[in-house]
């Protein structure tokens, strides 16, 4: 996929409406899912929610944290880093018992990359029934 | 995992926490911020950084009862660094037993640009002053890096608008963005990346209806925390915007 044909310094992939996230107010304004500023890429923080806006893994993180993971890799991909870019990955749960079967599924995708991690245990996230949401900084090396 | 790597010479620190025994109190609070302190001085050495390195820290507390204590250990040992800095309160962090956890992000060649220095004594946050001593400045500009402090309802002559009202707190938020990005030579087309925190979902909405339009012409990826607590309690949302110049 290209990046859009924006006259910007910065590359923007993906752009989405946030009303996808806010059911009750939509707002209609575009966010977008990837920026990629030289060799520095960041992500939206991902969730259950396909690259589609379908969300998967009802009530259950594990899942949600494998299409979150299964999302880096794929717009990691798409700004031209890859999964072994990854620098820095942020976690944030809504419940400590979901941290385990969470990091389980990350550290699967991650195999033998190891980023700098940081974890909160958070209220809430975007939408009730999001579970996890991770973030990901990428720096694609020189 | 791993806390340091260095990758295209910046240097990212994440996840820093010693639970140290001492239960749930400011005082064991406060001694967690010291070995976390500790931590991130060797941490940045053993990676060829300094402290004057660190453009912005991200000090995450389980209650905002630990706050004066920990702020104050960041102060002293902190002391002239002057990052800008992002302060949440949570439900816990990645270790249990841990109040306090600290995220940095450093860049080799410091000291770097910082606009807007203060000490937190000579401000509010939300409507009261602070007691804890500490030296902050409100952008980091590292190169082509650019760190703002996380932006509230507080405006940057330090009034602090939009009591109850989180769509207008958002409104000053950005405002202070705008103007704090121009301070370092961006606008908001040089955002790549922005956090918004609330401290109930009912915010949300509000929030961002005030912070998504501004990004309009040049969308970012936006990621949306709630948390149990800023800065004050009267704080109820805060904008944390990454930029990086052309």
């Amino acid at each position: 996929m290209l990046p859009e044909e924006v006259p910007m310094a910065h590359q923007r992939f993906r752009p989405i409406k946030t009303g996808l996230y806010d059911k009750d107010q939509a707002i209609g304004r575009d966010m977008c899912l990837a920026v990629r500023a030289g060799n520095l890429v960041f992500l939206r923080g991902q969730t259950g929610f396909t690259l589609d806006g379908c969300f998967t893994g009802f009530g259950d993180a594990a899942a949600q944290a494998d299409q979150a993971m299964c999302n880096v890799k794929i717009l990691l991909e798409e700004t031209g880093a890859r999964m072994e870019h990854i620098c820095k990955i942020t976690t944030c749960i809504t419940d400590r018992a979901f941290h385990e079967p969470v990091h389980a599924v990350i550290g699967r995708h991650l195999g033998d990359i190891a980023p700098v991690g940081t974890s909160l245990i958070v209220n809430g996230l975007a939408l009730p029934e999001m579970l996890v949401e991770i973030g990901i900084d990428a720096v694609i090396p020189a | 995992m791993r806390v340091v790597l260095a990758s295209g010479g910046a240097l990212l620190l994440g996840g820093i926490s010693s639970a140290a025994p001492g239960g749930n109190t400011p005082d064991a609070a406060a001694g967690q911020a010291e070995a976390v302190f500790d931590a991130l001085e060797a941490r940045l050495a053993a990676a060829g950084g300094a402290l004057h390195d660190v453009c912005k820290i991200t000090m995450q507390i389980t209650d905002r009862a630990f706050r004066q204590a920990v702020y104050a250990v960041m102060g002293r040992r902190l002391l002239g660094v002057r990052p800008v800095s992002t302060g949440l309160i949570v439900n816990g962090l990645d270790d249990p037993h841990a109040l306090f956890q600290l995220d940095a992000w450093a860049a080799p060649g410091g000291p770097h640009e910082r606009l807007r220095s203060y000490r937190s004594t000579s401000v509010p946050y939300g409507t009261t002053h602070q007691p804890f001593v500490a030296e902050f400045c409100m952008v980091v500009k590292a190169g082509r890096d650019v760190f703002l402090r996380g932006q509230t309802g507080m405006s940057l002559d330090g009034t602090f608008t939009g009591a109850g009202d989180p769509g207008a707190q958002a409104r000053v938020a950005m405002d202070n963005v705008e103007t704090l990005l121009a301070d370092a030579g961006a606008t908001l087309a040089d955002a790549v990346h922005v956090t918004v925190y609330v401290t109930d979902r009912a915010w949300l909405s509000p929030a961002l209806r005030a912070v998504v339009p501004r990004f309009a012409a040049s969308p970012v990826p936006l990621s949306v925390l709630v948390v149990k607590g800023l800065a004050a309690p009267e704080i109820l949302m805060e904008v944390d915007v990454r930029a990086q110049l052309g």
